[in-house]
């Protein structure tokens, strides 16, 4: 009946101005500033990876990179080789870093201590912890002294302006800067399984091992997924503390602290366009491997988000 | 301290003991270095160096006053840095939850073109992370006039970021029947979203704002390339312990540390249940 229909739509759509201008309201800025500062320097970026010092048009920048990348002992590979070790570091000690929420979850002896006393490398701010590190490190560092002995040199190493130390240092200092994981989501995820299901768990005689394998982990397994997912995608970003103990000296060098030195030694310089192009140039062929690992991962990263809740 | 063993089998309990040593070994290794800056702050400068594990001989109260004049880097003095530290922290970081929080009820509770894509664009920006962009942003700040301005505030008004997600389940999970009350008392958009729905969204917003302000507090990276004049505290640490060839003052330096992580170790203290409890990525089947 087209009478009734024209009848409805007449009146269900008064323009409600007030209600458009809020909608304005709300999305005008978040939208603007994702253009601007988002699309615009992205498509920026890529169109600056095909240019060539003089602004003109070339491959110039990625014939560098591939030959820089090929050669074992640029820059470049070393970041690429020191990222992996880094991923890989990262991937091993993921599930430690999640017992450790539930253990204090779980509430060991002195939860309430460590839960605060874990926060401490974030809320003490990077550049002060690393600087007490450097020094523990050091010529006179009490770990320095622990590494001669146990190496037995006959003088006491600088750990992170030795090649044969340093790499492993940065490492290191990251695996114990990150002790602790992510205490806020950890905490919550665990916070959030029923206490009823593992009383019953308790009631019918179920140990702590099978507890934990077959109630909690299935349990918590959405968050894990999700988690695990991120760190894939973001690959390309692991590194340690590089920028603050070594600027990428001694063999310690990532991509992303590569990617950041790029910029904190060239910003202050006059010509700084052939520096940004090169880099924008590695950023894109880094892009373009991250992107292919993220479609890979696809049908697993659709399930993680699905199934998590925030 | 032990009750919680009541119920817990042997094996449990010496497993729990046996974890708890080894959380207190990491966490005596972080209270260590805080301890260290806190006594490198009281001692002289020779003595910092000297002998780096030893108790001041004696106490210098005054490096913790003198920290407030002497900490200046290319003509910005403590109290300019301080400034910064609060503008670029508390003003980006509350600007940009505001607008992802009002973006995220915009599109969680009206249709407009395109309110569908929003969520599945920054699913994609979660998960395919673009590099070597920050030339091309360095170029366009610098061409807007907003490299060491105080104006960089605007980059910060940002939704497309994982706080959105956070909202917009915050908000899916929110009865929208106090909206539908107002709306019968004759209240418009702006008044419900301002008078009812915003505050009830404020312990998620007071938590996700303290994570974010407590490590924009704490980080230089960004300020140290985008306001490389304009020094937040941060910044001006890392650029005084670079210029410490001319002047060697670690004693200062180290007090310096110390003051500047108090402010975020009192609030995060204070506000720690807040924190804990309102942020969760959880999922849980069952």
């Amino acid at each position: 009946m087209p009478q009734t229909n024209t009848l409805i739509s007449k009146k269900k759509k008064p323009v409600n101005t007030i209600r458009v201008l809020f909608i304005l309201f709300c999305i005008t800025i978040p939208i603007l500033n994702w253009l601007i500062f988002y699309v615009y320097t992205n498509f920026s970026a890529f169109f600056m990876a095909f240019m060539n010092k003089d602004g003109v048009w070339s491959f110039d920048n990625f014939t560098r990179f591939f030959n820089e990348f090929t050669l074992p002992t640029s820059q470049i590979s070393e970041a690429f080789r020191n990222t992996f070790l880094t991923f890989g570091i990262l991937l091993i000690t993921f599930p430690l870093k999640v017992l450790v929420s539930y253990f204090i979850y779980k509430k060991v002896p002195g939860y309430n201590f460590f839960r605060i006393v874990f926060f401490f490398p974030t809320i003490i701010f990077s550049v002060a912890v690393s600087m007490v590190f450097t020094r523990m490190v050091g010529e006179s560092g009490i770990v320095s002294q622990v590494v001669r002995d146990m190496v037995g040199l006959d003088y006491i190493p600088e750990l992170l302006a030795d090649s044969r130390f340093a790499n492993w240092t940065v490492l290191a200092n990251m695996i114990w800067i990150g002790f602790p994981g992510d205490l806020i989501i950890w905490g919550g995820t665990f916070a959030r399984i029923p206490t009823e299901v593992l009383e019953s768990g308790r009631i019918d005689g179920v140990n702590w091992w099978t507890e934990f394998t077959k109630i909690t982990v299935p349990m918590v397994w959405p968050t894990v997924s999700l988690q695990m997912v991120l760190m894939f995608c973001g690959i390309f970003g692991a590194s340690g503390n590089v920028f603050l103990l070594t600027k990428g000296d001694y063999g310690t060098m990532t991509l992303s602290a590569w990617m950041y030195l790029q910029m904190y030694n060239n910003v202050g310089t006059v010509d700084t366009t052939n520096v940004f192009n090169y880099l924008s140039a590695v950023g894109l062929c880094i892009t373009v491997v991250a992107v292919t690992i993220s479609l890979l991962i696809r049908r697993w990263t659709d399930k993680a988000f699905e199934e998590v809740e925030f | 301290m032990f009750k919680n063993f009541q119920r817990k089998s042997p094996g449990e309990i010496i497993l729990h003991c046996f974890v708890s040593l080894i959380f207190l070994a990491v966490a005596a290794s972080y209270l260590y270095i805080f301890i260290w800056a806190v006594l490198a702050g009281f001692k002289t400068h020779t003595e910092v160096v000297l002998f780096p594990y030893d108790l001041p001989t004696v106490w210098h109260w005054e490096n913790y006053i003198d920290v407030f004049t002497l900490l200046e880097v290319n003509g910005n003095n403590f109290w300019d840095m301080l400034f910064n530290s609060v503008w670029f922290s508390v003003v980006c970081v509350g600007a940009q939850q505001l607008t992802t929080v009002t973006f995220a009820y915009c599109c969680s509770k009206y249709t407009f073109p395109g309110s569908k894509l929003v969520y599945p664009i920054i699913l994609v920006m979660i998960t395919l992370p673009l590099y070597g962009n920050s030339g091309a942003m360095y170029t366009l700040l610098k061409t807007l006039g907003l490299i060491d301005s105080y104006a960089q505030v605007i980059t910060s008004m940002n939704a497309f970021t994982m706080f959105y997600l956070y909202y917009t389940a915050y908000f899916k999970n929110l009865s929208w029947t106090y909206a539908e009350a107002a709306m019968i008392d004759g209240a418009n958009d702006f008044q419900i979203y301002f008078r009812v729905m915003l505050p009830q969204a404020g312990p998620i917003f007071g938590a996700l704002f303290l994570t974010q302000w407590i490590s924009i507090w704490n980080s230089y990276d960004s300020a140290l390339i985008y306001l490389p004049n304009t020094p937040t505290l941060p910044v001006g640490i890392y650029q005084f312990n670079t210029e410490m060839i001319y002047r060697a003052r670690l004693d200062i330096l180290f007090a310096a540390c110390v003051i500047i992580s108090i402010p975020a170790i009192i609030l995060f203290t204070v506000f720690n249940k807040v924190i804990t409890s309102n942020v969760s990525l959880g999922g849980i089947k069952g």
